[in-house]
C-alpha cells in the first residue's frame, strides 16, 4: 500500500476517534477543576472516572496519530532501495512509539485500578512509572529518528546519486538562464 | 553576592541588548541585496542554522508559559514539548532537502515562493503570504507584550527605576530588537540566533540542576509532593485528561514542520548535507530547554502546594520567582537575558517572514512583481510591522485583547493546518493539486477563525487546532485525488523524483 493511502487511512481513524469522542458524554470536570486552595492551580480530581469514558476512542485516536506519523515518515521514500531500508526503520519507530503509548496506558490503567498509594507506586528517574514512559519514552522514539536520519543520510536521504543528479539540475538550470 | 541580584540581572539584560545591536551593526555590512536580507545568501553553516531552528522554535513560552503551564496543570504540556522530537524529524525527513533545492534553482526567498513554485499557483502563493501576515501579526503582538512586562518586571524591583512605564518598556524592548532586524536582516537574526541559543542551552542546564536540587530527595520528592496533594498532577496526563493532550501532541507533533517562521530556516544552510548536523543540533537545544520547562514547572508546585512557598499570584510566575527564591544571582542573570533571547529570537523570525509577505509574496501574487527596491522597502515593512504589532500589544493591554486574540488564532495552529498539508505532503507527493492546496489554507483560515470569533470549544479539552489541521490534511489528499491529476515544472519534478 502506498504512503499515501496509509497515511489517509490512518487520518480517518483519528477523525473517527474523534468523533466517537464528541458524542461520547462529558464526565463533570473532564479537563480538570480549580485547586481548592492555590488559586490559578488545577487538580484532576478524580481520574479514574474522566479516564473510562474515552478509554478506548483514546487509545484508537493515539494509535493512528502514532500510524500517520510513520506514514507520513515513509512518504519521501517511495522508491527502490530507499523504500525498503526506511520501510523497516519505520516500522521499528512505529512499533517502538506503538509500545511506549501501550505501556503508558497499562501502567496507568493499573495505577488507577490499585490502591493509589504513593508507596504503591514505582518512581523511575523521578516520575511515576506511566509518567516516566510519556517523558523518556517519546523523546527515545525521537532519538531513534535522529539516529536513522543522521547515520541513514548518505544512504536513504541524500545519496550521491541524487548529489550529481541536483548538480546536473542546477547546471541546466544555469544554462537555461544564460539564453 | 545577594544584595548584586538586582544590578547582575539588569547588567546581563543590558548586555546581551547591547551584544544585539553590535551584531545589527556587523550584519549591515553583510547585507547588500533581498536574498541577504530574507535567506542570508544561503550560506550559513550547520550550527548557526541549528541553533537558529531551535531558538525560533522556542518563544518566550518554554521559558515562562511552559512553566507556568506545568505549575498550573501538572504534568499535561509534556505532552506538547516532547512530540518535538517528532516534529523536527518530520520537519527534516521531508521538507529540509526538498526546501533547499527548490530556493537553490528557483532563487526563492520565502515560503510563499516555495508554494508557487511546487502548484505553479500566484493564488496559492498571495494565499499563503498573507496567512503568514496575518499571523505574524498576532505573534509579533504577543511576544513585543512578553518583553515589555518581562522588562518592567525588572525594573519594578529596583528603586531608581520603579515608576517606568509598560509603554516604555515596549519602546526600548522593540527598539532594539527593530533597530538589528532592520540594519542585518535575517543575518543578525540568525547569528543573534546563536548567542540567544547559546545563552538558552547553558541556562537550561544551570536551571534543571538548580532545579533537581531545591527538594533534598531530588526530583522523586517533587513528585511524591505533587502526588500527595492530588496524584493526577504527576500522572501522565495531568489534569488537562487523555484527549486534550492527544490533541496538543497531534498539534504541535505534525504542526512544527508548518511552521513559516522555522521551516525558512531551512533555505540558508550552505550545503545540503549539513542537515545532519542541523537536525540533532536543534532536537539537543530543544530537549534542554524542555527540561527547564518541566523541572522548574513541577518544582513551583511542588514546593507551594507543600507549603514551603506561599501560593504564586499567577501562574506564568512560576519561572520568576523559582529564579528569585532558589537560583544564584549570576544564573538568575543569564536566565533573565536567556528569556530575552528566546523572545527575541522569534519576534525577529516573524518580523522577517512578514517583512518578505508585504514586499516580496503579496505584490508577486497581486502583479506579479516584488517591490522595486526590495532591500530598503524590505526594511521599511520591517518597521511598520513592528510598529502596528506594538501598536497592538499596548491596545490589547490597556484596552480590549480582542484584536490580538483573533490575530493570535491566525498563529501556530493555522500555520500548522494551512503549510502542513500543502508544503510538507505537497513536496512529496507528486498527485497533490492546487486545488487542494487551496482548499487546505482556506478550510484551516475558516476553521481556525470561526473558533475564535463564535468562542466554540471542544469537548474533553480539545484543542481546535487539532481538528483544523485534521480535517485540512484529509481534505487536501481527498481533494487531490478527485481532482484532475496536474503537470509539475519540469525542475520541481526533478528535484521531487530526489
Amino acid at each position: 500500500m502506498k504512503a499515501i493511502y496509509m497515511l489517509l487511512v490512518s487520518l480517518v481513524i483519528v477523525l473517527i476517534s474523534v468523533i466517537w469522542i464528541i458524542v461520547t458524554p462529558e464526565p463533570a470536570g473532564v479537563a480538570g477543576a480549580a485547586h481548592p486552595v492555590v488559586p490559578g492551580m488545577q487538580v484532576a480530581g478524580d481520574g479514574a472516572a474522566r479516564y473510562e469514558a474515552v478509554m478506548y476512542p483514546a487509545f484508537f485516536l493515539q494509535v493512528g496519530v502514532l500510524a500517520a506519523m510513520t506514514s507520513l515518515l515513509l512518504l519521501p521514500f517511495q522508491e527502490g532501495v530507499r523504500m525498503r531500508g526506511m520501510f523497516i526503520r519505520l516500522v521499528l519507530v512505529f512499533v517502538l512509539s506503538a509500545a511506549v503509548w501501550i505501556g503508558i496506558t497499562v501502567t496507568y490503567e493499573q495505577f488507577l485500578q490499585s490502591s493509589r498509594a504513593p508507596e504503591d507506586l514505582l518512581f523511575v528517574a523521578g516520575f511515576p512509572l506511566p509518567s516516566a514512559l510519556a517523558v523518556y519514552g517519546v523523546w527515545t522514539v525521537g532519538l531513534l529518528l535522529t539516529f536513522f536520519y543522521v547515520f541513514g543520510f548518505e544512504r536513504f536521504v541524500y545519496t550521491a546519486r541524487d548529489r550529481e543528479s541536483f548538480e546536473a539540475l542546477v547546471e541546466d538550470m544555469r544554462q537555461e538562464g544564460g539564453g | 553576592m545577594e544584595e548584586l541580584r538586582q544590578p547582575i540581572i539588569l547588567g546581563s539584560v543590558l548586555f546581551y541588548m547591547v551584544l544585539c545591536i553590535g551584531i545589527g551593526l556587523w550584519a549591515m555590512r553583510k547585507t547588500k541585496s533581498a536574498g541577504d536580507f530574507f535567506v542570508a545568501g544561503r550560506s550559513l553553516g550547520p550550527i548557526v542554522v541549528g541553533l537558529a531552528v531551535f531558538s525560533s522554535s522556542l518563544s518566550g513560552f518554554g521559558f515562562v508559559g511552559g512553566p507556568g503551564l506545568v505549575y498550573s496543570t501538572g504534568l499535561s504540556s509534556v505532552w506538547m514539548s516532547t512530540v518535538t522530537a517528532f516534529g523536527f524529524a518530520i520537519g527534516f525527513y521531508l521538507i529540509a532537502k526538498r526546501i533547499r533545492m527548490i530556493a537553490e534553482v528557483r532563487d526563492t526567498l520565502s515560503l510563499p515562493d516555495i508554494v508557487a513554485a511546487r502548484y505553479n499557483s500566484e493564488l496559492a502563493r498571495g494565499l499563503t503570504g498573507v496567512t503568514i501576515l496575518l499571523g505574524v501579526m498576532g505573534y509579533m503582538a504577543t511576544q513585543i507584550l512578553a518583553m515589555a512586562m518581562v522588562l518592567k518586571a525588572l525594573l519594578a524591583a529596583t528603586p531608581m527605576f520603579a515608576d517606568t512605564s509598560l509603554v516604555t518598556c515596549a519602546v526600548i524592548s522593540t527598539s532594539v530588537l527593530i533597530f538589528y532586524s532592520v540594519t542585518g536582516g535575517i543575518i543578525a537574526s540568525v547569528y543573534t540566533d546563536l548567542v540567544q541559543g547559546s545563552i538558552m542551552i547553558v541556562a537550561g542546564v544551570l536551571v534543571v540542576i538548580t532545579a533537581a536540587t531545591v527538594l533534598d530527595g531530588g526530583m522523586t520528592e517533587v513528585s511524591q509532593t505533587i502526588f500527595a496533594d492530588d496524584p493526577e498532577a504527576i500522572m501522565p496526563f495531568g489534569t488537562v485528561g487523555v484527549v486534550g493532550v492527544l490533541s496538543w501532541f497531534f498539534l504541535f507533533g505534525f504542526g512544527l514542520a508548518g511552521q513559516p517562521h522555522i521551516i525558512t530556516k531551512m533555505m540558508m544552510n550552505r550545503r545540503i548535507e549539513d542537515n545532519k548536523i542541523i537536525l540533532p543540533m536543534s532536537m539537543l537545544g530543544y530537549a534542554v530547554a524542555v527540561l527547564l520547562w518541566v523541572s522548574v514547572g513541577l518544582v513551583m508546585r511542588a514546593v507551594v502546594v507543600g507549603d514551603m512557598l506561599t501560593p504564586l499570584e499567577a501562574a506564568d510566575q512560576a519561572a520568576p520567582v523559582f529564579l528569585s527564591q532558589y537560583a544564584h544571582p549570576l544564573l538568575a542573570g543569564i536566565v533573565f537575558a536567556g528569556l530575552f533571547a528566546a523572545i527575541m529570537s522569534t519576534a525577529d523570525a516573524f518580523l522577517n517572514i512578514g517583512a518578505a509577505a508585504v514586499v516580496h509574496d503579496i505584490p508577486k501574487a497581486v502583479r506579479g512583481m516584488a517591490m522595486k527596491a526590495e532591500l530598503t522597502s524590505a526594511r521599511w515593512a520591517t518597521v511598520i510591522i513592528s510598529l502596528i504589532a506594538t501598536g497592538f500589544a499596548l491596545y490589547a493591554h490597556y484596552g480590549s485583547g480582542q484584536l490580538v486574540a483573533l490575530l493570535g488564532a491566525f498563529g501556530w495552529g493555522t500555520f500548522a493546518a494551512a503549510i502542513v498539508p500543502i508544503v510538507v505532503i505537497g513536496l512529496n507527493w507528486k498527485r497533490a493539486t492546487r486545488p487542494a492546496a487551496i482548499t487546505a489554507i482556506v478550510f484551516s483560515l475558516v476553521i481556525n477563525l470561526a473558533f475564535q470569533l463564535f468562542g466554540w470549544s471542544l469537548p474533553y479539552a480539545m484543542h481546535p487546532g487539532f481538528l483544523a489541521l485534521l480535517v485540512s490534511m484529509i481534505l487536501f489528499i481527498i481533494v487531490s485525488l478527485a481532482t484532475p491529476e496536474e503537470e509539475i515544472a519540469p525542475d520541481i519534478d526533478r528535484i521531487m523524483e530526489l
